[in-house]
């Protein structure tokens, strides 16, 4: 389990996350939700000990983050969001040797990193060196490289980044097949899809702090505004909230009758559709991103 | 096993730019191999030894400043080094393994060094001329490592690490007198390491060296235990 006490992060007098009390429940995956500058990465880097807290405190499978980081750092494993592949590495020297550098002996390293290219599909290009790799296969070569370690926690920032939609939901089975073997997985993304694909508990960030966490179904349950309407005009009287988009609103609704009804005023120029994860941060988030 | 396993694991991280890309090699041997042809027209046996001994302690000196400097900087760049740094992994066996990577680079660059030395029938000083390369790699990472660490953005490093270490690797009395600075300059190149390990060879076989070895076998030790210090004092591993 990972429990975080208020935890935050100054740089030059700016917090990148302030007061973050957050909890990761064992064998579970939980997803930081929010958009560019939210602090999603700051609070992984945190907690991966790259970074030292500059209040607060957090607690990694027991362990004290400000007293063992040391010992933490024997327990996870980590995926930057920017980290690349050199050009001139195989997937196989990447995924291998980085197991053999964490202590693994050469046979052990080799077994280990054949099932797991196996598993994410880069066994046949284990030998093309990086230059030769498509920005996709790199990414799983480098998601190899986090969870091949055996670590009790992982941590991935924005792992399928730059991934095609089939590839990103091959890796998304194979991170749910880790959560149920017990792994416990705090992952990043801004994609909101990616979250109701993935997560069992959600934590939407905003401008460095937490707007909510709460299991992924009753985060869904709990949001009272089931449907969303876009609409290419304002109609007068309609009492609902409204999230501009660009020359169009989306207003959100609580039924679809209701949905229905506000298109019908609308002249019936317009969408309907079900609500989900991105709608919910929008509403939270008064319809503004975390840039500052 | 574990730590040895890890230090093994970055020696050949640390290496696989010339494995997977040995041609780089023969550029090395090309430039060796070049200049022993000039040392021997303009110098002939004499200048030959000199040149056996600085390719070694300059070349592993350049090795560790620029390349192993790189290395680190490098992987800061790629982010590579947030990945080792949430891992059982210390600095001490990361550092170590790159020091070790680039030594044993290094030593397969000096291949044919070491056929010219049999040539020269100096093969016998290989052993010491080899053993403050294994130093000048560990003294020159360890420079650049200090400084590299406490670069905020380390884009440009390469372009660092090459003109410093071409400029430090040109200086007297290493490939020419120190007669040729001025006597400032003179004193000052004499405090560097790897013309410390130069001239402690020479001075040991008697071919020419101004200083005496004992003032050679100080500054090693002092460049050795100051960076030690250094690195422990700056450069951290993460926990920023």
């Amino acid at each position: 389990m990972i429990r975080t006490y208020g935890l935050g992060k100054r740089f030059d007098g700016v917090w990148g996350v302030r007061g973050l009390s957050i909890t990761v429940e064992p064998g579970s995956v939980t997803m930081l939700l929010g958009p560019n500058g939210s602090g999603k990465t700051t609070t992984v880097r945190l907690l991966a000990t790259v970074y030292r807290p500059s209040e607060g405190d957090a607690e990694v499978m027991g362990l004290r983050l400000t007293r063992d980081y040391r010992r933490i750092r024997r327990l996870v494993s980590y995926l930057p969001q920017e980290v690349s592949l050199y050009n001139m590495w195989t997937p196989m020297d990447a995924v291998k040797w980085v197991l053999v550098a964490r202590g693994y002996s050469r046979g052990v390293a080799s077994s280990i990193a054949r099932d797991w290219m196996e598993r994410l599909g880069i066994w046949e290009y284990r030998d093309r060196k990086g230059w030769a790799l498509s920005g996709g296969m790199k990414r799983r070569v480098l998601l190899a490289m986090a969870l091949a370690p055996e670590s009790e926690v992982v941590f991935l920032d924005e792992p399928t980044t730059g991934i095609d939609l089939s590839a990103r939901v091959d890796i998304w089975r194979v991170i749910r097949e880790e959560a149920r073997g017990g792994r416990t997985i705090l992952l990043t993304t801004h994609d909101m899809m990616e979250g109701e694909a993935l997560a069992d508990k959600v934590v939407l960030l905003h401008r460095g702090r937490v707007l909510v966490e709460a299991p992924l179904k009753t985060l869904l349950d709990e949001f009272p505004y089931r449907y969303k309407v876009i609409l290419h005009s304002m109609p007068n009287g309609v009492d609902a909230p409204v999230i501009p988009v660009g020359d169009r609103y989306m207003l959100l609704v609580r039924s679809r009758e209701e949905a229905l009804e506000i298109l019908s005023q609308a002249g019936g120029v317009g969408e309907v559709s079900k609500t989900g994860l991105a709608e919910y941060y929008l509403y939270l988030s008064g319809g503004s991103d975390g840039e500052a | 096993m574990g730590r040895l396993n890890s230090v093994l694991g970055y020696a050949y991280l640390s290496m696989l730019w010339i494995i997977r890309e040995p041609i780089w090699l023969l550029n090395g041997f090309v430039w060796i191999v070049g200049f022993f042809m000039i040392f021997h027209f303009w110098g002939g046996s004499e200048a030959l030894i000199n040149y056996t001994v600085v390719i070694i302690t300059a070349g592993y000196w350049s090795m560790g400043l620029n390349v192993g400097g790189q290395e680190y900087g490098w992987n800061k760049i790629t982010r590579l080094e947030e990945y080792y740094i949430a891992s059982p992994v210390s600095f001490g066996d990361y550092f170590i393994g790159i020091t070790m990577g680039m030594t044993a680079t290094s030593l397969i660059y000096s291949l044919p060094v070491f056929l010219i030395a049999h040539q020269l029938g100096v093969l016998h000083l290989m052993p010491l001329v080899i053993l403050l390369g294994a130093y000048l790699v560990f003294v020159g990472t360890a420079t650049s490592v200090v400084i590299i660490s406490r670069v905020k953005n380390p884009m440009n490093i390469s372009a660092l690490t090459n003109t410093v270490s071409t400029v430090l690797s040109l200086v007297p009395p290493l490939y020419y007198p120190a007669t040729a600075l001025p006597k400032p300059l003179d004193a000052l190149s004499s405090l560097l390491p790897h013309v410390a390990a130069t001239e402690y060879v020479r001075s040991i076989v008697g071919i020419g060296s101004a200083l005496p070895p004992l003032h050679n076998l100080l500054i090693m030790a002092g460049w050795g235990l100051g960076l030690l210090i250094l690195i422990h004092r700056y450069v951290t591993w993460g926990w920023e």
